[in-house]
């Protein structure tokens, strides 16, 4: 379950950005995907095709379909910015915490340090760290991890 | 044989389709695998725990040893009512076990084939595939649905989590679904051909009408995991009335059955995505993008012993096929291998069930025991021998005709009957298992009280076996030039079904009325056993066993004339073949011209008939001049003092060596199918022999010589026939080196 500091619409918007950047051919069943994600979001499993399916047919590999894994990793990097932004900011509102995570992700990173708040290189290691850690667990390969992390460590460290 | 320069130039692809695929095949030897194992486990439960049945066996062995001293050759009702007597009790309640244990196993089969489909639904959080969630993709579909000629399409439903890239066929009957992974609709996007590869295989399997059966078969399997080998293992340790022994030659024989049934699902399970394979790309047009997604699955490691224990055929062969589906058409050594076991497993339980079933249920008197032959004798045999055949017929047919097209001669036929037999002999160590009452082929013998029963039990089973084995070579031999014939008529008509329907009912007919006459022989043997053993009257078996054979005599006579008449039938086309292209059946893709049927030689009934005809009238006008074979010759081999009877034989003999001739000169005449043509003729002479002997008898002894008619026509015509084969044999091997110099010979 999500916890009540996290804006669902916001891991979607970010998501939806990040698979614009890097999968575009996803798309068009970004909506389907999402919809599905945001109903059963522990569903995204790390199995293959090959040992799940005996009696089925299709490709041996199965790391060309980003979207699940974008909407996983997303959510833990949003969950853990409200866990970080609460820490390090007291006695702001739920209301409060949320905007400035929003700032923090939708590349206005310098509008939410202006507020009070910005991530250290610490922080954004550890974001790093979590993202690769997120992906390499439902087998996404290496590099594909290093790229995710890469593109959303980047939009979080626009201002500097 | 055929020539086909042409075939080899550019012989379109095979078409599997027109006959029943190994997919079938292997289906019903799983079912067969399955019924049989489970026979047997429940007959092991049967006696496992202290109950009715075992308190009761030793009073039932005494019982039927009991019957024996009753059995007598010409009224077999004393014997009868005797064992009705002391096995009905014993019958009703191993027929509770073993038919309950069937409908178990198969109900537990039903209930999950059903369920299945739900099952998956859920455990794959599979949903619908609708318009709203990818628009393009579902539009796709339909248009593949089209093109795949699906006239119900199937349910589309898909994980948009799953990142996987493959499709799935499933279902129960009336309601199939095609799930598609989160992967493999974003292929729709980034690689169309390959989804549409991917989709159509999919498809090929819906249309190839292979999901119930792959469905019943992972039913079938749990079910008999459940409720068949679990019971049976479960109960090992509560079993009293068997020594550990006993347990152990039960134990392994039920281990090694269920080897064989894991084997089989595997085996369906691999076939069956090779057909679909050849179906998808069949609808592709020779894109060829199936190919390139095969090519991309992972290649085996390891040889053949691998492949056994995986689902999925070798990426490598499924390649192969897509060019060249002439593996297909050929009949693999362990399924004939399989069927042979499968065949030498089943028949004893199978004759053992008929038997107590008619011996429980059946009327009393003479008409109980007519019942008791009819079913008995020939109800397990039709069933074994209609499973035989539909498998290794069905085979043969396959590979004669892509032999035939390739105008190349089939090779395989020794290779299959010593798989078969090679099946039979291994079939009929499991089947074996001292101290399973009724089915134990000795009817209870195996632990009798003499030991030279269960010797000669056994080595007549061994004899049997290797006679057997025999037989079913010049049987499958049969077959395949009857399939030769047959198949000129198949290749010119709209499909290749109704030529091989006639040719395997005909088939099967004869095999079950060869393994009936079979079955007689060995029922007459065991009845006859105790009395030999026990140094009773000799000449009373030899009576007993002169009328089991006269029997036997009076109903294989159509077996007799099925030898010739069948392969000999397609003479009747003989002016269509001439002028007929091959039919489109034959391909996957229709060729870009007619394609010539592939040539042979003619044949030729009509010659063999004229010179039976001849060889009839000559005898007759020998007869009527009185040369025949010198009686002291038939006093000397016959050993008797009968002027009459020496008169008598030497007018058999006389006309069994003149068919003898008049076959090595059908086998000088005729080219193709000599031996058979030889058959024709020597059944043509014989019947104008028997014709002549009766008339010659009638003039010189009056009516009451007509009575033997019968009996004097087996003996010439069979007495032909058995001759014919050999001669007919030396012939063609002694002519082989002067037929280069004279082929028209």
């Amino acid at each position: 379950m999500m916890n009540e500091f996290v804006d669902g619409q916001l891991i979607e918007d970010l998501a939806r950005d990040l698979v614009e950047d890097l999968a575009p051919q996803e798309l068009p069943i970004y909506r389907a995907t999402s919809k599905a994600f945001s109903k059963n979001p522990d569903h995204v499993t790390k199995r293959q095709w090959t040992r799940e399916e005996k009696l089925g047919f299709g490709l041996p590999e199965a790391t060309v379909f980003l979207t699940p894994v974008v909407l996983a990793v997303t959510t833990a990097v949003v969950k853990f910015l409200v866990e970080t932004v609460k820490e390090a900011i007291k006695n702001q509102t739920v209301e409060e915490i949320a905007a400035l995570v929003r700032k923090l992700i939708l590349r206005r990173p310098s509008s939410a340090e202006k507020d009070g708040y910005a991530l250290s290189r610490e922080e954004l290691g550890k974001v790093r760290e979590l993202v690769l850690r997120t992906a390499l667990e439902l087998e996404v390969s290496e590099p594909q991890a290093e790229i995710l992390a890469n593109a959303i460590v980047g939009r979080l460290a626009v201002a500097d | 044989m055929a020539t086909h320069a042409q075939a080899e130039i550019s012989l379109p692809r095979l078409n599997p389709f027109a006959f029943p695929s190994d997919t079938t095949f292997r289906f019903v030897l799983l079912i067969v695998f399955i019924t049989v194992t489970t026979v047997y486990i429940y007959t092991g439960l049967a006696f496992a725990f202290p109950s009715e049945l075992n308190q009761r066996e030793e009073r039932i062995r005494e019982c039927i040893l009991e019957a024996y001293r009753k059995l007598e050759p010409r009224d077999l009702d004393p014997f009868m009512e005797v064992l009705r007597g002391c096995l009905q009790p014993w019958v009703s309640n191993l027929t509770r076990w073993t038919v309950g244990g069937i409908a178990i196993v198969l109900g537990f089969a039903a209930v999950i084939y059903w369920i299945y489909p739900v099952w998956k639904i859920r455990i794959d959080k599979l949903v619908p595939l609708g318009t709203e969630d990818a628009p393009d993709v579902v539009s796709e579909l339909a248009v593949l649905c089209r093109e795949a000629g699906l006239a119900r399409h199937p349910t589309f439903v898909w994980n948009p989590h799953n990142r996987a890239v493959g499709g799935l066929a499933f279902g129960r009957l009336g309601q199939y679904y095609v799930a598609l992974s989160g992967g493999l609709v974003v292929l729709f996007y980034t690689d169309r051909p390959a989804f549409r590869a991917i989709v159509l295989h999919e498809l090929a399997h819906l249309a190839n009408r292979d999901v119930n059966k792959t469905y019943l078969t992972v039913a079938v399997w749990w079910a008999f995991l459940l409720a068949a080998l679990f019971p049976y293992i479960v109960s090992l340790p509560w079993r009293e009335n068997l020594e550990g022994g006993s347990i152990v030659s039960v134990t392994w024989r039920v281990l090694a059955l269920s080897l064989l049934v894991f084997l089989t699902r595997n085996a369906i399970l691999r076939v069956r995505e090779i057909y679909a394979d050849v179906r998808a790309s069949v609808w592709e047009g020779g894109k060829g993008n199936l190919a390139l997604v095969i090519e991309t699955q992972r290649p085996f490691k390891g040889g053949r012993w691998t492949e056994i224990w995986r689902l999925h055929p070798d990426p490598a062969l499924r390649r192969r096929i897509l060019d060249d589906t002439f593996p297909l058409f050929r009949l693999g050594f362990w399924e004939t291998l399989a069927t042979g076991i499968a065949m030498m497993l089943a028949l004893w339980p199978l004759m053992a069930l008929i038997a107590m079933f008619v011996i429980s249920v059946g009327p009393s008197g003479q008409d109980m025991n007519l019942v008791f032959a009819a079913v008995g004798l020939f109800g397990a045999p039709l069933l074994l021998g209609s499973f035989a055949v539909g498998v290794l017929g069905v085979g043969l047919w396959r590979g004669h005709f892509a032999a035939f097209m390739r105008g190349k001669t089939e090779q395989s036929l020794g290779r299959m009957s010593d798989a078969f037999a090679s099946g039979m002999i291994i079939g009929l160590v499991i089947s074996f298992v001292p101290g399973m009452g009724a089915f134990d082929p000795g009817l209870g013998l195996a632990q009798g009280q003499s030991t030279m029963h269960v010797a000669g039990i056994l080595a007549f089973g061994l004899l049997a076996t290797v006679v057997l084995a025999a037989g079913l070579f010049l049987y499958f031999k049969w077959i395949a030039a009857g399939i030769q014939t047959w198949l000129e008529v198949a290749m010119q008509a709209r499909s290749p079904r109704p030529a091989y329907l006639t040719s395997l009912t005909l088939s099967i007919a004869v095999l079950t009325l060869a393994i009936g006459s079979f079955v007689v022989v060995t029922i007459i043997f065991l009845l006859s056993l105790p009395k030999l053993t026990g140094s009773e009257d000799v000449s009373a078996i030899g009576e007993f066993l002169a009328w089991g054979l006269l029997g036997v005599a009076y109903y294989t006579l159509p077996v007799l004339i099925a030898l010739w008449a069948l392969p000999l039938a397609p003479w009747f086309w003989r002016r269509r073949i001439a002028s007929a292209t091959v039919s489109n059946w034959a391909f996957l893709e229709a060729p870009s011209a007619p394609f010539p049927l592939p040539r042979q030689a003619p044949l030729r009934p009509d010659l063999a008939f004229m010179i039976g005809l001849g060889g009839g009238i000559m005898f007759c006008g020998l007869l009527a001049a009185g040369v025949t074979l010198p009686h002291y010759w038939v006093k000397t081999l016959i050993d008797t003092d009968s002027e009459s009877l020496a008169k008598f034989y030497s007018q058999i003999g006389t006309a069994v060596c003149i068919q003898a001739a008049i076959a090595a000169i059908v086998v000088l005449c005729v080219k193709r199918l000599a031996t058979i043509h030889a058959l024709f003729a020597d059944f043509v002479a014989g019947s104008i022999m028997t014709l002549g002997v009766a008339v010659f008898l009638l003039s010189r002894e009056g009516e009451a010589v007509l009575s033997s008619t019968p009996i004097m026509f087996f003996q010439i015509v069979y007495g032909g026939a058995l001759l014919a084969l050999p001669v007919s044999f030396a012939v063609s091997v002694l002519a082989r080196p002067f037929r280069g110099f004279a082929p028209h010979l």
